[in-house]
């Protein structure tokens, strides 16, 4: 009996110091640090290349990356933003549903000690985002709106399709487009109209607005998407050699056409560029970095058939 | 007796406490109050022309410095005269310095500041950011969104338009001197130093003896 408890003693004490050493090793484990790569909507091939450019780096970096698809919707968002959370990413890229919707989510991250860095899309926030990626589109349709008043020769009649109104990016590309434009009276806008960066939508709304505008000299888009269903409009009403279609993105399509003279000018945006750069400045953030501008504006080319040439995309 | 004076106090203390605990206001004064205050860009742009743009206009680089360091070493004068913004391959530089008006043309007056070298001095065309990047004075860090951001541009560009370009148009005429300091813009990838571009912050004209 005296033997016994000599025993089961020294036991009890090397069974509880192996589980204790058990459990360090557990929490102590390192495998890949892991990144999130929240998109708005993975159902636009322009947000899928988002979304896979900066999973890719994140991975050539030594990540384990994972792409959410919010499907537009900023509650979907938020759920994305809980389970990665409750499962302990190291950072997360996002391209934000809204402006301001998505602010919530980001702050809730960042109280949890996880930074985030937004792509393309804005968030209306000072400091809740590490830094934000973002094209600088005001300043690409500035360059755009001053190639439009010199094609036009200070004169003629154009409509505006805008993208998404909730998005930041709709009005910076307004915005900059009309800063140039307001300050020649010959200019006039006949029609305003949104047309969600749809390319359908474009088409649909350009054949409205002909109907009650005969006398239309330009038309300047949010995107190419739209710039390309105005120019299916315009080709159908016989039109395309009379009417300037105006772009902005750089898609492949877009210059194909600026290359063929069907349209006058968009501007190339660097999605990839934009996503690759989230990624590597994820990668300086987890390994001690702090000293982010909140907002990094990346350049963007106004592409017009004298340069589209070096922007032609490889067959 | 004393169970009646008790009662008193303790309907009184719940009362003051009642009372100071509440804030009764008027509901419109209230909103009005509480309304997020919406970013007045205009009136940003002309504190900066009052406080910020004279410190710049203070430190600008000669411009005949500015084209030497070019020719010479690109890379070097980026570095030590440029200002970028994100990821660039555009710089924005603050120049000074005078020049003798050669023609006056539709956009600019083209300036002859020696003998070799000419400029030109934006007369129309005056959008963009040269003014509040060059300048150094607008942190990009204060501001809500991008949209307030680039506002200020807006804003102040119309500031050069009103305060100097109009005044510059009426007075140039060839063979007048200007004594000029502006924001110029350069792309890393396209130095083109023969029709440097500079956008006017303060101009003076002189025929050499009035201004």
């Amino acid at each position: 009996m005296k033997y016994q408890s000599i025993l089961i003693k020294p036991l009890i004490f090397l069974t509880l110091l192996l589980g204790s050493m058990g459990c360090n090793t557990g929490t102590k484990k390192e495998g890949p640090k892991k990144i999130a790569v929240v998109i708005s909507t993975l159902n636009n091939p322009w947000f899928v290349v988002l979304g896979e450019s900066a999973a890719k780096r994140a991975k050539e970096l030594g990540y384990e990356a994972q792409i959410f698809d919010s499907q537009n919707n900023s509650a979907k968002e938020a759920e994305h933003f809980d389970n990665i959370i409750a499962m302990g990413y190291s950072a997360i890229l996002l391209n934000p549903t809204d402006a301001d919707g998505s602010v919530l989510n980001v702050k809730r991250a960042k109280a949890a000690g996880i930074p985030t860095f937004c792509i393309d899309r804005e968030i209306n926030s000072r400091d809740a985002a590490t830094t934000q990626l973002l094209s600088d589109s005001f300043t690409g349709c500035v360059k755009e709106g001053e190639y439009f008043v010199k094609q036009m020769h200070k004169k003629g009649n154009y409509v505006e399709l805008l993208g998404l109104v909730g998005d930041n990016n709709t009005w910076n590309r307004s915005n900059g487009f009309h800063s140039v434009v307001d300050e020649f009276p010959g200019l006039k806008m006949v029609a305003q109209q949104s047309a969600d960066f749809d390319r359908n939508k474009a088409l649909d709304v350009m054949e409205t607005i002909m109907q009650a505008h005969r006398d239309i000299d330009a038309v300047f888009c949010g995107n190419d998407a739209m710039a390309l269903g105005a120019y299916q409009a315009v080709l159908a009403a016989g039109k395309a050699d009379k009417i300037k279609i105006f772009g902005f993105d750089g898609s492949d399509d877009a210059i194909r056409s600026i290359a063929d003279g069907k349209m006058a000018a968009t501007v190339m945006q660097y999605p990839v560029l934009m996503s690759r750069k989230a990624a590597e400045l994820a990668d300086e953030y987890i390994k001690g970095r702090r000293d982010f501008d909140n907002r990094t504006p990346v350049e963007v080319d106004l592409v017009t058939p004298d340069n589209v040439s070096k922007f032609l995309p490889e067959k | 007796m004393n169970k009646t004076i008790k009662y008193i106090l303790g309907i009184v203390a719940v009362l003051l406490v009642v009372y100071f605990s509440l804030d009764i206001e008027n509901l419109q004064e209230h909103q009005a109050k509480t309304t997020k205050k919406t970013f007045d860009a205009t009136e940003y742009a002309a504190r900066f022309w009052e406080d910020g743009l004279p410190k710049s206009i203070a430190e600008a680089t000669p411009v005949t410095t500015l084209l030497k360091s070019l020719e010479d070493n690109p890379q070097e004068a980026f570095k030590k005269y440029g200002r970028k913004l994100g990821i660039s391959k555009t710089d924005y530089f603050m120049v000074k310095g005078a020049g003798t008006i050669q023609s006056v043309e539709d956009d600019y007056l083209e300036l002859a500041i020696n003998d070799n070298t000419n400029i030109r001095v934006a007369t129309d065309f005056i959008f963009g950011n040269a003014v509040r990047d060059g300048s150094g004075q607008v942190d990009i860090n204060t501001f809500l969104n991008m949209t307030d951001f680039n506002n200020v541009s807006v804003a102040i560009d119309k500031l050069v338009k009103e305060k100097v370009v109009s005044r510059l148009k009426k007075a140039a005429v060839p063979g007048k001197k200007i004594d000029f300091t502006g924001a110029a813009e350069i792309r890393e990838d396209q130095i083109n130093l023969d029709s440097l571009r500079v956008i006017p912050v303060q101009a003076i004209v002189s025929d050499g003896k009035t201004e």
